[in-house]
C-alpha cells in the first residue's frame, strides 16, 4: 500500500483549495494598493490602510468587542452544552427527543429570524443592555455546535470504562475527570472553536441586538463597507483573515491540539 | 499571580455588563444611517448635541426596513427616541402606531422646513434629498435615454440594482415609462404593464448589486460600465474625491431620494428626543450634513459654496426645475412585495 494520494484526487484537492483559498487572497492583495479607491489587480504598495484601520477607535472598539462577546458566549455555550450532550446522551427521559430538537432548533431556524424573535422577547421583559442580549443570542446558536460535537464524541466514548471506574470507587468528580473528559477532549475543544467562530463572526442576531456601545466587528465591517470607498475596508478583510489563521495556529501550537484530528 | 490573573480576566470579562457611570445621565437611542451621513451624524452633530443637552446619544446604524422592523419588535417598550427611515416607510409606520405627531410649538427649526418635506400631516420631516439616477464610469458616455440601456451594445455591461432595495421600484417606474411612453407620474400607476419590458433588460444585466458603494467601487474599477439606479448620496462623495465614477439622469427625469426622521412613539426621553430632531434641521446642521454628504436639504435659507452646489439640487426651485420625482409610495408599498417577486423570478438564475 502507497500512502501517495492518486493524481486526480489531488487535482481535485488543489482545486477545491483554489476556490476556497482564492477569495481570501483577493483582499489581501487589495490592501496594499496604493491608490484612493479599491483596484484589482493592486497598483504600487503601501501599508497605510492597515494604520488607518488599526488606529481607527471605532475598530478597535468593534474588535474588542467582539473577542469579549466570543469569548464568554463560548464560556457559556461550554457550560451550558456539555451537560446538555452528557444528558441527551447517557440518560434516557421521557421527551429527550423533543429537548434535543429544541436545542439544536437553532441550527434549523434562520438567524435573522431567531435574532428578531429575541429582540422581541427581550424588549417584552424589559431587558436591556446590549451586550447581555447579544451574551444571551449567542449563546442560543452556540450551544447546538457545542451539543453537536461534544455528543458526538460521547457517543463514541465507551461506557463501561465509567462503569468499571464507579465499581473501583472513583466519584462522579473523578470519573468524569480522569475517565470521561480524556476521551471528549477533541470534541469538547471542536465544541468551543467553533462556538468562538460563530460568535466572532455573527451579523444576523447582533443585527437586531446591538447599540452603540456594544457594537461587534462584523457590525462594524458592514458600516464601513458603506462608509469607506479605498481599500481600508480591504485592510479589515485581511486581518479577519490574518486573525482566523493565527486562532488555528494558536490552537494546533500553543493549545497541543490538532485541528486535523478535530474535524476527522 | 494566578489569582491576579484570574481577577484581571474577571473584570474585563464582566466589564460589558455594568453599566458605565456615564449612562447615569439621560440618554437616548437613535437609529441612524450608515454611510457619509451616518458618519456626519456620529462625529459632528452628535457630540455638539451631547454637549448641548448634557445627555447621551446612542447612534445605531441601520437602513430603513431593519429601522422599522425594530420599531416593530420594541413596540410595547420602545428602545429607540428617534429613527431615520426614507420617506416611504413614514406611512406604513404611521398606520401601524410606531411613531407619534411632531410638536411643533417645541421644533422652531420647522419654520424653515419646506413644506413638501413634511410628510403624512405631520409624522416625519425629510432630513436630506439624494437624486436617483444612473451611474457609469467616467469613460465611458451615458445615455440620454433610459431606452438606450436596452440596445445590444450594453449586452453584460449593465449592473441592477437588487430587487429588494428601494430603486429598483425607481427601475420599474423607468421601465413602465419606456414601455407606455408615459411621464414618471403616470407610468408609475401602470408598472404592471413593464414586465416584459424588464425581462428584455435581462441579457444587459451583468449582475445585481445590493450595495451601492461597492457597486460605485466596480464600476470605477470597470467591471462594469453602467449600474441603475442608485442615490447620489452613495456616488457622488467618491466622484468628489477623484474615483472615476460619477451619476447621469436620463432625460425622462431623475428621482428623489429622500431621507427622514421619525418620533418613535413613547419612546424614552420624549422631550430629548424632539430637541434632538429640532436639532437636525437647523440650517447651520443641515449645511454641514450637506456639505459632506452630498444631499440637498430640505429647509429653507442655505447658501452653499460653488463646490457644493455643483453636487446637489438646491433651493427647492432648482429641484423643481431638474423634475425630481417623488413616487407615490402609499400606492407602491401596497403592491412592492409582487413585484419584488416578480423582479426576483426575472433576475435569478
Amino acid at each position: 500500500m502507497s500512502d501517495r494520494i492518486p493524481w486526480p484526487l489531488g487535482l481535485v484537492t488543489a482545486l477545491l483549495l483554489a476556490i476556497i483559498v482564492a477569495p481570501l487572497l483577493v483582499p489581501i492583495a487589495m490592501s496594499i494598493s496604493d491608490t484612493p479607491y479599491i483596484v484589482f489587480p493592486p497598483e504600487g504598495f503601501t501599508l497605510e490602510w492597515y494604520v488607518a484601520v488599526l488606529t481607527e477607535p471605532e475598530a478597535q472598539s468593534a474588535l474588542l468587542v467582539s473577542l469579549k462577546l466570543a469569548v464568554v458566549s463560548t464560556i457559556g455555550a461550554m457550560a451550558l452544552g456539555i451537560p446538555c450532550a452528557m444528558a441527551l446522551v447517557r440518560l434516557r427521559f421521557p421527551g429527550r427527543g423533543l429537548v434535543q430538537a429544541l436545542v439544536l432548533g437553532p441550527l434549523v431556524v434562520p438567524l435573522i429570524v431567531t435574532g428578531v424573535g429575541l429582540l422581541q422577547t427581550f424588549s417584552l421583559l424589559g431587558l436591556r443592555g446590549a451586550f447581555l442580549q447579544m451574551w444571551i443570542g449567542h449563546m442560543v446558536v452556540c450551544i447546538p455546535y457545542v451539543v453537536r460535537s461534544v455528543s458526538g464524541a460521547l457517543a463514541t466514548a465507551d461506557p463501561t470504562q465509567e462503569d468499571a471506574a464507579r465499581v473501583l470507587g472513583a466519584g462522579p468528580v473523578a470519573v468524569f475527570l480522569r475517565v470521561i473528559w480524556p476521551q471528549i477532549r477533541p470534541g469538547v475543544a471542536a465544541g468551543a472553536i467553533f462556538a468562538f467562530i460563530i460568535s466572532f463572526d455573527d451579523f444576523a442576531i447582533s443585527m437586531w441586538l446591538a447599540d452603540a456601545r456594544s457594537f461587534p466587528l462584523p457590525l462594524y465591517l458592514y458600516a464601513a463597507i458603506q462608509r469607506f470607498f479605498d481599500p481600508s475596508i480591504a485592510a479589515l478583510s485581511a486581518l479577519m483573515v490574518f486573525f482566523a489563521l493565527g486562532l488555528v495556529l494558536l490552537i494546533e501550537k500553543g493549545l497541543g491540539i490538532g485541528v486535523r484530528r478535530i474535524a476527522s | 499571580m494566578n489569582t491576579t490573573r484570574r481577577a484581571l480576566l474577571g473584570t474585563a470579562l464582566a466589564t460589558p455588563f455594568v453599566k458605565p457611570l456615564a449612562a447615569q445621565q439621560r440618554e437616548i437611542s437613535v437609529g441612524i444611517w450608515g454611510g457619509a451621513q451616518g458618519d456626519y451624524v456620529k462625529r459632528q452633530i452628535i457630540p455638539a448635541f451631547e454637549r448641548d443637552f448634557g445627555c447621551k446619544v446612542l447612534p445605531e446604524e441601520g437602513f430603513t426596513l431593519a429601522n422599522v422592523s425594530k420599531m416593530r419588535a420594541t413596540k410595547d417598550n420602545p428602545r429607540f427616541s428617534v429613527m431615520f427611515i426614507d420617506d416611504l416607510a413614514i406611512p406604513i409606520a404611521k398606520a401601524e402606531g410606531l411613531i407619534a405627531e411632531l410638536p411643533w410649538d417645541r421644533m422652531p427649526a420647522m419654520a424653515n422646513l419646506y413644506p413638501r418635506f413634511l410628510y403624512e400631516e405631520g409624522f416625519g420631516t425629510a432630513l436630506g434629498i439624494s437624486l436617483g439616477g444612473i451611474f457609469h464610469n467616467t469613460r465611458v458616455r451615458p445615455p440620454e435615454s433610459y431606452a438606450e440601456l436596452w440596445e445590444p451594445r450594453y449586452r453584460g455591461k449593465l449592473k441592477l440594482v437588487s430587487p429588494n432595495n428601494t430603486p429598483s421600484m425607481f427601475f420599474l417606474i423607468v421601465a413602465a415609462a419606456i414601455e407606455t411612453g408615459k411621464p414618471f407620474a403616470e407610468a408609475q400607476y401602470e408598472i404592471d404593464k413593464a414586465f416584459d419590458r424588464v425581462a428584455a433588460l435581462r441579457p444587459n444585466i451583468l449582475n445585481i448589486f445590493g450595495d451601492g458603494i461597492q457597486a460605485a467601487n466596480e464600476i470605477a474599477q470597470g467591471q462594469a460600465d453602467i449600474g441603475l439606479v442608485e442615490y447620489s448620496k452613495y456616488i457622488y462623495p467618491y466622484t468628489n474625491r477623484r474615483a472615476p465614477v460619477t451619476m447621469a439622469f436620463p432625460k425622462e427625469g431623475s428621482f428623489a431620494g429622500t431621507n427622514c426622521q421619525v418620533l418613535v412613539k413613547n419612546g424614552p426621553h420624549q422631550d430629548l428626543a424632539v430637541a434632538f430632531m429640532n436639532r437636525m434641521i437647523e440650517p447651520a446642521v443641515q449645511k454641514g450634513l450637506s456639505e459632506f454628504a452630498l444631499t440637498s436639504p430640505p429647509v429653507s435659507g442655505i447658501t452653499f459654496a460653488p463646490e457644493t452646489a455643483r453636487w446637489i439640487a438646491y433651493p427647492v426651485e432648482e429641484m423643481d426645475k431638474r423634475g425630481l420625482f417623488t413616487p407615490d409610495w402609499t400606492y407602491i408599498n401596497a403592491r412592492r412585495a409582487g413585484w419584488t417577486e416578480r423582479l426576483n423570478r426575472i433576475f435569478s438564475l
